[in-house]
């Protein structure tokens, strides 16, 4: 397929003693979808927050577009949506549009305005998401799911290339989770995005991604859905996660 | 109806009211911030730095209002410090600030046995003690901070509604809040000298709460927190004048009046409201 848009190379993490990630490496081609999954506390989030540049790794590199993470200067082709999205302060006074454009800030730079072009592309964003009606409604009175897409709105009017998304159907109801499954499909058609999706999910991401990645620690599989349930990862996985609990308890 | 404004003649009053304005400008234009992230009592603890400020400007015989201005940036830097060495317990680092700005102010005002007029001014705020020196300073700092706030808008913004999203998408969050930091310090040291040192921290808080009340969106909140804070100080010092009462209660009981109107007419609202807004969507 086309250049790699994300490389990790052996990328290690300790939250203190305790090893996160180990040698983790991984790389994520232009138009591809990867579903990450494993279990609870296998390092999934850190990774993707690591990847946003939010966490630094003790070890290893990250490298975007072909340039260290350190030093590039394209991190808004980046979008970021964080688990705990819309768990935020409900009484903040933001509309959705407010919030939408406030994704353009990293873009714009210090000093520039949002002007005619920027508002144009919030409209269009919204559209996009199907909250075109909203745009003046207080983001804390909507539903889990229309605050979800404001979020993806958000990260999206910045127009990344690369979309990382942890959990992103987390406290939305199910009518609400397909209606988000069918915007990411119609968003991946559209626009030139490569995805990750952080899931727990194990069904989704094997029904919707290209690739999967499972993750407990270490890097346990990184293939196609097809290969995934073939191959005895699953068990590998997710059983050495109880061996390290029972190591960790004596 | 002419003996009303009276007081205008006084060069004294005109000071008051021109230093008045700007803080009723600089308080909410930091507050709003404050509050939405959950930062309120930065307020107070800028507020007690600022006291041991002006002991020491007493004690050393230094124009009080230098000094205060001196201490609380330098708090400023300690709190951004301490903030990021420990993430978790910002507010454990905020109580630390105000003890140890607290304690000193006491012991320099043991030291220097200075309780006197000057300090209660600074205290309570004082409509005639506000010198033509004070006036110029309280415009200075006004320009700067207001000039900040204008340019780093859409960052303060997006900071204040979610950190961590504002960082990853490119945001040099930590200037901004380094700068954000300063500008409060500054804000609070210059509005002690209208509201006084035991007050300023509400009219930080108190507009930008009755604003949240009724706001439909940031933009409206932050002018109807312009508004609140304005008509706080304009009525406040107009009362205190005729009243001769002390000027920072006036303001700040001006303050809370109005957040008790419109915490009312929001009760009322939104009851109505939402049978509009269900007609409306119907």
């Amino acid at each position: 397929m086309s250049h790699p848009v994300l490389e990790l190379d052996k990328i290690t993490f300790y939250y203190g003693d305790r090893l996160v990630l180990d040698q983790v490496s991984l790389s994520v081609c232009s138009g591809d979808f990867l579903g990450i999954v494993g279990p609870n506390g296998s390092g999934k989030s850190t990774l993707l927050k690591i990847i946003a540049g939010l966490l630094k790794p003790a070890a290893g590199s990250v490298r975007i577009f072909g340039a260290a993470r350190e030093n590039s200067r394209r991190q808004t082709r980046i979008g970021y949506v964080a688990q705990n999205v819309t768990s935020f302060n409900h009484a903040f006074p933001a509309t959705v549009g407010e919030t939408v454009i406030a994704g353009l800030t990293g873009s714009l730079g210090l000093l520039r305005r949002p002007g005619q072009r920027e508002k144009r592309l919030v409209e269009e964003t919204l559209a996009g998401v199907g909250l075109a009606d909203l745009r003046d409604r207080l983001v804390g009175e909507l539903s889990g799911g229309q605050q979800q897409r404001v979020f993806i709105a958000r990260a999206l009017v910045a127009e990344p290339a690369l979309l990382l998304l942890d959990e992103p159907t987390i406290g939305v109801d199910v009518d609400a989770k397909e209606k988000f499954y069918g915007l990411l499909a119609a968003l991946r058609r559209e626009h030139d995005l490569t995805l990750l999706m952080v899931s727990h999910d194990l069904g989704v991401v094997a029904r919707l991604a290209q690739s999967i990645a499972c993750l407990n620690s270490k890097l346990y599989f990184h293939g196609p859905p097809a290969e995934f349930w073939t191959e005895d990862v699953l068990c590998q996985a997710y059983g050495a996660a109880v061996r390290i609990l029972h190591h960790g308890d004596h | 109806m002419t003996g009303l404004f009276d007081f205008w003649q006084y060069a004294f009053m005109q000071r008051a009211y021109l230093a008045g304005l700007v803080v009723a400008v600089l308080c909410p234009t930091i507050g709003i911030y404050l509050v939405l992230r959950r930062l309120s009592l930065i307020g107070e603890m800028f507020a007690h730095v600022s006291l041991a400020g002006v002991a020491l400007g007493i004690f050393a015989g230094v124009y009080p209002l230098a000094t205060a201005l001196g201490i609380s940036l330098g708090a400023a830097a300690a709190l951004e410090s301490l903030r990021r060495t420990y993430r978790v317990f910002t507010d454990l680092a905020i109580a630390i600030i105000i003890s140890a700005g607290l304690s000193l102010a006491v012991v320099l005002i043991g030291l220097s046995r200075a309780f006197n007029i000057d300090l209660h001014a600074y205290l309570f705020g004082s409509v005639i003690a506000i010198s033509a020196r004070d006036l110029w300073l309280v415009a200075a700092v006004g320009l700067l901070v207001l000039g900040f706030a204008l340019l780093f808008r859409k960052e303060l913004f997006f900071i204040a509604f979610d950190e961590e999203a504002a960082r990853s998408s490119g945001v040099a969050v930590d200037l901004v809040n380094l700068l954000f930091m300063a500008a409060t310090a500054l804000t609070i040291s210059v509005s002690m000298r209208v509201v006084g040192i035991l007050l300023v921290s509400s009219l930080i808080t108190v507009p930008v709460a009755a604003a949240l009340q009724v706001g439909r969106s940031f933009r409206s909140t932050a002018l109807l927190a312009y508004v609140f804070a304005v008509l706080s100080v304009l009525c406040g010092l107009f009362v205190s004048y005729h009243a001769n009462l002390a000027p920072g209660g006036s303001i700040v009981l001006t303050a809370v009046a109005l957040f008790v109107l419109a915490a009312g007419y929001r009760k009322i609202f939104s009851r109505g409201g939402r049978l509009f807004a269900k007609g409306h969507l119907s």
